[in-house]
């Protein structure tokens, strides 16, 4: 699963630079083993037993596999015929669902922006701004969102106002380092030219700077609007608001064919949003040429400001439509400025509760259930990773053997990102009983839709230049894949697979909380049962290794691309 | 200080001027002044500290030793609000334009006016009106007026740097730095974005440095002309009476390169500066 070793070229070049040969004077026709292709090797070696160990840990065995198509067959069973849910109930939780990802992500957006700025090296007034800036938008994206909700609700009491915060945190966190890896990416050339003219710092960030992210800040916010719908839809789960509150009640009472109607659901909407966030996305991609206009209108009156082209009144409509998208979310929501203002200093409050952490009630139990977190996560990454690879390779336009075979291989991949993975672990958790197996296979699946579609766009994206030059010396379409596109995809899928552990470690801390196995489930009994001290001990625990697995990736990352 | 814009017969004034990144020295004891109205030309071979010592006469590096004054102003004192005034008389051309590529040209070249603009003023769709009129006839002057509200980028090469020139007129400059204004233009756009520069300046009575890597450019359009090698002034003369020797000798590389093209310059410099 980890670094593929470079392939062999099997041509030597006639002329060798001196000193390539080996000592014992035939020439050599196999690469030398460089330092670097030697831990390639490791690492590979080193992956896959950690895979063995951590599905060994999991109770991955084949009887329980074979047992596991009976138990999910059982269940499949159970939930069929689904019974169409009631929609007239369901509007208004459905409805709260999407409102809370609206205001969560707005209010996200909203707190990124400076935090951004202030965090990226080239427009941070002071390395200590940078330092604390860095830190907060660290902080807040290394406690998955379910956690934040389940402290939030104890603090501030069930209901959706918790629900909104733990978005908005999070995705203070993770829409805050795009942000400023956005910024960090702009051209230096532009900031210079304005300090070159006399401007301030503040006038070359809005004027220089801003205008090249924009596209960026709004594409990284609807994906993460996107993503958000999928975590609000079982926030209800610890009570934080929306629908999965009664999708929780509905499977722990065992009306699975309810509960099946109203998943399907959930996917639905989920699903509905992602497509529309697509679709606005790929429009700011592409760039409509303003047709050459100004210079003088009637009579000699110049014009002073720029033209209504059709793509500024587009632009400007959009921009008055999310806005009122945004503000009828939070009437509806009934969150006011007022009530935000006030729930920050009880939310400071009751978290005073929290301090300081007692990692001596849980040492005992610490460690056995952090491995278990790790061994689920990597389980399920090696899971989604197997199968992606031949989603993807049908997935991807370039390659794929038939165009059926790719609306197929697409619409999968859009089902799968549209699964919430804490409602598939709380679906197997009743197929396969409580415990890590149904957490890692629930994991496995839901993460396939993320990792199957960058495997996919990494093989579009390729340059096709070398599989032609394949095609026209007569290679045979496998052939071409072989010699031409596994070595050319191979870092990014790397790089993919990295990105896959960064998420399955950050959902498999939280799998817990419904029982499928992992540290999430001492988080949830702390927190339940008010031992607060404790709880900060296990996020602090929780925070470190997500800290340090983005870390290690994001390292291997860098090396290899 | 108080006072930057004291009338002075000098535009520029560099003493002694050197400037090393870590042990390399970019520019190297560099001495020479400048009057109002002249169009010097700096020529050297890439590498030889052309765009190190135009960026340290306005303030964008720090001289590591030496003295320069820029308009009556010491550079290498002035800081915060006075740097930024300084800046402001002294427009920048960049070899690759850095406009801002997605906004409107009629937006870039107002930003050129960004350092007189109060403060609650941030760029952007907050100029005033009379700054709109000015941008637009600096747009005329370079030939651009009809495209003012197309996106920078959409404009070719030649065309973005004539935008860029208007930015730099917008600033009301007293002094232009134009480093390689046309190497990366084809040889149609260079004599046109020259020509304009040339007249612009003509027209405003402006102080110019240029630097250029062709030698017959610079013969074309300036008064006059520095060689720089490695960091060191080898050359400064008027265009009219160039001797074809010192000429050559600024395009020679420095002897021991050739042996070694991997190594950077930087002991080369070192070891040939301690040669009697
Ligand atoms: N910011 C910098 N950091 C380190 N070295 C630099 C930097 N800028 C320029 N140099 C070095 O200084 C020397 C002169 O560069 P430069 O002034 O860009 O030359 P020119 O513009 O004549 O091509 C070069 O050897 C270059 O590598
Ligand atoms: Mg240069």
């Amino acid at each position: 699963m980890a670094a593929l070793p470079a392939p062999t070229s099997s041509a030597t070049l006639p002329a060798s630079p001196p000193g390539s040969a080996p000592a014992g004077g035939g020439r050599r026709l196999s690469p030398p083993w460089t330092p670097r292709r030697v831990i390639a090797w490791i690492a590979a070696a080193g992956s896959l037993g950690l895979v063995v160990v951590a599905a060994l840990q999991v109770g991955v065995e084949p009887d329980r596999l074979i047992d596991g198509w009976q138990d999910m067959g059982n269940l499949l069973e159970r939930m069929t015929p689904i019974e169409a849910p009631n929609l007239a109930q369901l509007a208004k939780p459905l409805l709260d669902t999407l409102m809370m990802a609206v205001a969560g992500t707005a209010l996200a957006v909203v707190a990124s922006v400076p935090l951004a700025f202030l965090a990226a090296a080239n427009t941070s007034p002071h390395p200590a701004a940078r330092a604390v800036a860095r830190a907060v938008i660290l902080g807040a994206r290394s406690i998955p969102d379910l956690i934040y909700a389940l402290i939030f609700v104890r603090v501030l009491g069930v209901g959706i106002l918790p629900g909104v915060l733990a978005i908005a945190v999070y995705s203070t966190g993770m829409v805050g380092k795009l942000f400023a890896d956005a910024i960090e990416e702009t051209d230096p050339g532009t900031s210079q030219a304005l300090k070159a003219v006399g401007a301030r710092r503040l006038q070359i960030i809005t004027t220089g700077v801003l205008p090249q992210v924009s596209p960026s800040l709004v594409s990284v916010s609807l994906y993460r609007l996107d993503m958000n719908v999928t975590a609000s839809a079982v926030l209800g789960f610890v009570g934080a608001g929306g629908i999965g509150f009664e999708l929780y009640t509905t499977l722990r009472t065992l009306q699975y064919q309810k509960g099946l109607g109203i998943a399907l659901i959930i996917i639905a909407l989920v699903i509905t949003v992602e497509r529309l966030s697509a679709v606005v996305r790929s429009r700011l991609t592409t760039h409509h040429d303003s047709p050459s206009a100004g210079g003088p209108t009637s009579r000699g009156q110049r014009r002073l400001s720029a033209p209504w082209t059709r793509t500024r009144v587009l632009r400007q409509i959009a921009i008055i439509v999310a806005g009122a998208v945004i503000i009828a979310s939070f009437a509806g929501l009934e969150i006011s400025p007022l009530t935000l203002a006030a729930a920050v200093p009880a939310l400071f409050v009751g978290l005073a509760d929290f301090w300081p952490p007692d990692f001596a009630s849980v040492a005992d139990l610490l460690p056995a259930a952090m491995t278990e977190t790790l061994s689920i996560a990597i389980t399920a990454t090696a899971m989604a990773t197997l199968l992606s690879v031949p989603i993807a390779a049908f997935a991807a336009r370039t390659i794929a053997p038939h165009p059926a075979l790719y609306h197929a291989a697409r619409m999968l991949i859009v089902l799968c990102r549209g699964l919430p993975p804490l409602l598939l672990a709380l679906i197997f958790v009743s197929a396969f009983g409580l415990g890590p197996f149904a957490g890692a296979i629930a994991l496995g699946l839901a993460t396939i839709g993320m990792t199957a579609k960058l495997m996919a766009d990494a093989i579009e994206h390729l340059d096709s230049g070398p599989a032609t030059a394949l095609r026209a010396v007569g290679a045979t379409r496998p052939q071409q894949n072989a010699a031409a596109v596994i070595p050319q995809v191979a870092p990014s899928f790397v790089s993919t697979v990295l990105f896959t552990l960064d998420s399955t470690i950050r959902s498999s801390t939280i799998v817990g909380v419904v029982g499928a196995g992992g540290i999430g489930f001492i988080t949830y009994q702390s927190v339940h049962t008010l031992q607060f001290q404790t709880t900060t001990a296990v996020l602090i625990v929780i925070f470190t290794t997500v800290f340090c697995v983005e870390r290690a990736a994001d390292t291997i990352r860098k090396r290899i691309l | 200080m108080t006072t930057p814009n004291q009338p002075t017969e000098l535009a520029v004034c560099v003493e002694g001027v050197s400037k090393s990144f870590g042990d390399h020295h970019a520019v190297d004891d560099v001495s020479f002044s400048l009057s109002t109205g002249e169009f010097l030309a700096i020529i050297g071979l890439s590498g030889s500290g052309k765009s190190t010592l135009l960026r340290l006469l306005n303030g964008l590096h720090a001289p590591s030793c030496g003295n320069i004054t820029v308009l009556g102003t010491g550079v290498t004192q002035a800081k915060g609000r006075t740097l930024r005034h300084l800046r402001g008389q002294i427009g920048f051309i960049f070899q690759q334009f850095h406009l801002v590529g997605r906004i409107s040209c009629m937006e870039n070249v107002l930003s050129g006016a960004l350092g007189r603009l109060r403060m609650p003023r941030l760029g952007i769709g907050t100029y005033p009106k009379a700054l709109r009129h000015e941008a637009l006839d600096h747009l005329d002057r370079v030939g651009l007026g009809h495209k003012a509200f197309q996106r920078a980028d959409t404009l070719s090469g030649g065309e973005q740097q004539r935008v860029a020139i208007a930015r730099a007129l917008m600033q009301q400059p007293k002094l232009l730095l134009a480093d390689e204004p046309v190497a990366s233009l084809d040889p149609e756009s260079s004599v046109q974005v020259m020509t304009i520069l040339k007249r612009i300046c003509a027209e405003e009575n402006l102080t110019v440095i240029c630097s250029l890597h062709q030698v017959d450019m610079a013969l074309d359009w300036a008064h006059r002309i520095i060689g720089l090698r490695a960091g060191q002034i080898v050359l400064d003369q008027p265009t009219g009476r160039l001797d074809k020797a010192a000429l050559m000798e600024v395009y020679q590389r420095p002897p021991t390169e050739t042996v070694d093209p991997q190594h950077q310059p930087s002991q080369l410099i070192t070891a040939e500066a301690q040669l009697p």
